[in-house]
């Protein structure tokens, strides 16, 4: 017959070592978490401060390119500017002394961001002022490309006259209509 | 040593004393975990502080990718509009062509229309029309343009040499490849 005092206290004694050995196990998981943890997060804190010095190399590249980017977007044409480039080529063309006509706007697209903007230039004038009308197109401020050129005498062939009519196609690539 | 117990009473108590020394050992067990338990706490509060001040600020991450897209936006953009430049660069400006063309004219040749297509950005050849005096005439033009390094061949339809002076004349002229001008 075992002492009631003594059942208690092996009670007691149980009870507090499974609670301690609970207690223990329970703080040395959430360590070795904890640890795990900041383990990780101290390697993607270095990642981020290497992102972010990359981060700042970009923004020191995009700032000190702003200028390039701004005169290099501009040789694209874009809606706003249409009007100026074909008041541009007429002055242009009247300067030279040459008559001067557009017509044939068409604009076909070239992909999502970009389209072009084709029309036809017709002149008339000595074979000069068409020449350097010519010229002046080929040296446009933006992007184009002189498509096709016809250059005609409007006068009998064989003649000495200098009297000329010309049409030339030009596409400009402009930035897409929003 | 006498025993006095009887057998059962002394089976009992060596029951008895086998539970406390089990008690014993287990308030002992129990007291080291306690200790041990005490002794990591510091060390988890430690740790847990470190970890709070490490993880990163959700705020500035957040600004940090809008300011990333931003600047990737821009670049992407000037990627763009810069292969668009690229794509379209003419092999030569018809101006220049026509004004090689009118150089090595000779004497006795006039031109009355200039024709000139690109194809797929690039200019390859051009078509003239014009008035040869004499077929000699004709002649030095076309061995003046095919000796010219910005041209690679001048042809001229058999029929329109047909008589000795006035010719009216049609020639494709070809350009080199490279395009390249005197």
């Amino acid at each position: 017959m075992i002492h009631s005092r003594t059942k208690i206290i092996a009670l007691i004694s149980i009870s507090l070592f499974l609670v301690s050995l609970a207690a223990f196990g329970g703080v040395t998981y959430l360590l070795k978490k904890h640890k795990s943890t900041l383990e990780q997060e101290r390697i993607a804190l270095a990642d981020a401060e290497m992102q972010k010095k990359s981060l700042q190399d970009l923004l020191s590249i995009v700032e000190s390119s702003g200028e390039e980017r701004e005169k290099m977007r501009g040789y694209i044409l874009d809606d706003e500017r249409i009007i100026d480039l074909l008041t541009l080529i007429g002055t242009l063309s009247k300067e030279q002394g040459a008559i001067y006509s557009t017509s044939n706007l068409v604009v076909s697209p070239i992909d999502d961001t970009f389209e072009t903007l084709a029309f036809t230039v017709s002149i008339e004038g000595s074979f000069e002022k068409i020449m350097r009308v010519l010229s002046i197109l080929e040296a446009l401020p933006q992007q184009s490309i002189i498509s096709e050129v016809l250059f005609t005498k409007t006068v009998e062939k064989e003649s000495a006259s200098n009297e000329w009519q010309g049409t030339i196609d030009i596409q400009v690539t402009k930035y897409k209509s929003i | 040593m006498i025993n006095l117990l009887p057998p059962k009473g002394h089976t009992s108590l060596k029951h008895e004393y086998v539970l406390r020394v089990i008690s014993l050992y287990g308030f002992m067990l129990a007291i080291v975990f306690i200790s041990g338990t005490i002794l990591l706490i510091p060390t988890y509060v430690l740790v847990s502080s470190q970890l709070n001040s490490v993880r990163p600020d959700d705020d500035e991450g957040e600004a940090t990718k809008k300011t990333f897209a931003e600047a990737s936006l821009h670049i992407q953009n000037a990627n763009t509009v810069m292969a668009q430049l690229r794509s379209i660069t003419p092999n030569v400006q018809t101006s220049s062509i026509i004004t090689d063309i009118i150089r090595l004219a000779p004497k006795g040749i006039t031109f009355h229309t200039f024709q000139a297509k690109r194809e797929a950005n690039f200019l390859k050849a051009i078509d003239v029309q014009g008035f040869a005096e004499t077929r000699n005439a004709l002649a030095a033009l076309k061995n003046a343009i095919e000796s010219s390094s910005t041209f690679l061949s001048a042809s001229v339809p058999i029929s329109d040499l047909a008589r000795e002076t006035n010719l009216p004349f049609v020639m494709t002229i070809s350009l080199n490849e490279a395009g390249s001008t005197e």
